[in-house]
Formats: structure tokens, C-alpha cells, sequence
């Protein structure tokens, strides 16, 4: 039997997944069922679907899904994926200065997002 | 005393050819360099890469050749590295230019030998590939059918606004 998409591990088809935002996921359930179910997966849908955290200016956690941030729908999973991991600078273990995903300077302003203002990752300028 | 770095191994693929490279290269397959640590006589015994064929071998210790020198994954690298999809490096991109088939062959080899940064550029390139393009246009590149009913298409549809409000 040819090797094709379909036949990579779930694992392997996760992480090309991963690469892509949601507009491309939500192309991607289209295709088939196999790309439908692992892209459903509750599992898989919390993990490439709405798994940043934005920690605003004042240094609080909020609320991190599409409503209140569309500009996560044009973040792939792996670009939301490493700024949860970030540990704080060593001169300033303070995490409340830490930013996770970031936007606020079009968020504070109220500006449009677009892809290429995601700033992702980083430490606030205190 | 020779160096680790031109010592000799031989690897044996599913099909049963001997192939032989660098421990330098061939160490760029974590599998290969844990099998080699618990052999602890490097060079003597062939080792078998049971799920990988020659020719795909032959690929994928092409490519450890070209990143033979490159330092070792670390276990933290993934935040920066791994960050813009598009970055694939020129002389990786030339190397993914295979037929569908080698692609996720090479896949599945890299997914086995636990070649990560190999596995990393093969699903890249494969994201890359489905990255702006429609379903039908994703089952056209890839050869895949639509296997869904006209019922479970509309039903689909209506569900694939479900994220639309959250």
C-alpha cells in the first residue's frame, strides 16, 4: 500500500497540524474523515485550537480564547506552543513581567490585528 | 586511537542491505547513538534499522551528513527554533523535493530513527503544503478521497462554526 498522508501516526500528523492556524484547520476538517476526527479530538482541540495564554500589561492572565483574542486565529499551535514554556529572565524571576503572547500594543490601541503584529514571546520593558 | 569522529558503522536496512557511514552521521539518529552506547563496541556489530529501506536510508543519512556538524538538539531549543513555519533552511527545502511517497517516508524514518530536526523539516514541508489551499485542493495534493456523505458534509459545515463563539 502507498504511503500517504493518512498513514503517518497520529503523532506525526499532530505535529504538521501544529503548523497551521485556524483557518487552516478548520480547512483542513473538510478534507476527510481522518483529519476531521484528530483535528475534533477534544484533546487535540484544546491544544491547537485555544492553548495560549496572554498575560495582559498589568501583569494579569486573561482570558485567552478567539472571542476575546481573534489574533490567536492567526497564530499556529507552534507559535503559542513555546511562549507558555518561557521561564522568566534569570535578573528578574518575577513572573507577573513576564508576557506570554503579545499583542498589546495593537490591543491597547485598538488598532486591527494583523498576522504579522503578533509579537510572540518576550518580556515586558519594564 | 581513532576519534569518535571517523570511526565506521554499519547499518542494515529492512531490506536487508549493508550501508556504511560515520558514527558522526549516523549519530544524528538518536535510536542509532543509544543502540550504539548500549553496544559499547562500536563498529563491530551491523546495526538493523528494522522499518527503514535502503533507499530511504540512503536519504535520510544524506541529510545527517549535511547536518552532521550541526550542535545537538537540546531539550529547550524547540521555543525559538521551531517558531516561523516558513523557516526552512534553503539546502532543506532542495532536500524535500522528493516525490510524495519519499516524503513521508522520510517521515516515518525520521519519526523512528528519532531524527527530531529531520522529523521537524518533514512536517513543515507538509504544512507548508496545506497551508492556503481549500479541502478539495488538500485532497488533490495529497491524493485522498473525500470519504465523507453529502449528509456528514452539511452536518460539517454547521459544526465548523462551533469555535466561531468561544
Amino acid at each position: 500500500m502507498p504511503v500517504t498522508i493518512n498513514s503517518l501516526p497520529n503523532e506525526v500528523f499532530l505535529d504538521i497540524l501544529q503548523h497551521l492556524d485556524y483557518y487552516g484547520l478548520k480547512k483542513c476538517m473538510r478534507v476527510n474523515k481522518a483529519f476531521n476526527v484528530i483535528i475534533k479530538h477534544t484533546a487535540f482541540d484544546r491544544v491547537l485550537f485555544r492553548s495560549a495564554t496572554v498575560i495582559g500589561k498589568n501583569g494579569i492572565i486573561q482570558d485567552s480564547t478567539f472571542y476575546t483574542f481573534p489574533v490567536l486565529r492567526h497564530a499556529s499551535y507552534i507559535e503559542k506552543c513555546p511562549i507558555g514554556s518561557m521561564s522568566p529572565p534569570e535578573d528578574d524571576p518575577n513572573d507577573t513581567t513576564r508576557f506570554v503572547l503579545c499583542h498589546w500594543v495593537y490591543y491597547d490601541s485598538g488598532d486591527e490585528f494583523s498576522p504579522p503584529d503578533l509579537l510572540l514571546g518576550g518580556y515586558w520593558d519594564s | 586511537m581513532a576519534s569518535t569522529d571517523d570511526q565506521k558503522i554499519i547499518l542494515v536496512s529492512s531490506d536487508g542491505v549493508n550501508i556504511q557511514t560515520d558514527r558522526i552521521i549516523a549519530e544524528r539518529s538518536m535510536l542509532i547513538k543509544n543502540m550504539i552506547e548500549d553496544l559499547g563496541t562500536p563498529g563491530e556489530e551491523p546495526i538493523p534499522i528494522m522499518n527503514v529501506s535502503e533507499a530511504v536510508l540512503r536519504k535520510v543519512l544524506e541529510w545527517c551528513d549535511h547536518h552532521k556538524k550541526d550542535p545537538p538538539p537540546e531539550k529547550d531549543e524547540d521555543a525559538e527554533s521551531r517558531k516561523k513555519t516558513t523557516d526552512i533552511e534553503e539546502w532543506d527545502q532542495k532536500f524535500m523535493q522528493v516525490d510524495q511517497e519519499m516524503l513521508f517516508e522520510i517521515i516515518l524514518a525520521a519519526n523512528y530513527m528519532d531524527i527530531k530536526a529531520l522529523l521537524d523539516v518533514g512536517c513543515k514541508t507538509v504544512a507548508n503544503m496545506i497551508k492556503g489551499k481549500s479541502p478539495e485542493e488538500i485532497r488533490k495534493t495529497f491524493n485522498i478521497q473525500n470519504d465523507f456523505t453529502p449528509e456528514e458534509e452539511e452536518q460539517i459545515r454547521r459544526e465548523n462554526e462551533w469555535a466561531e463563539d468561544r
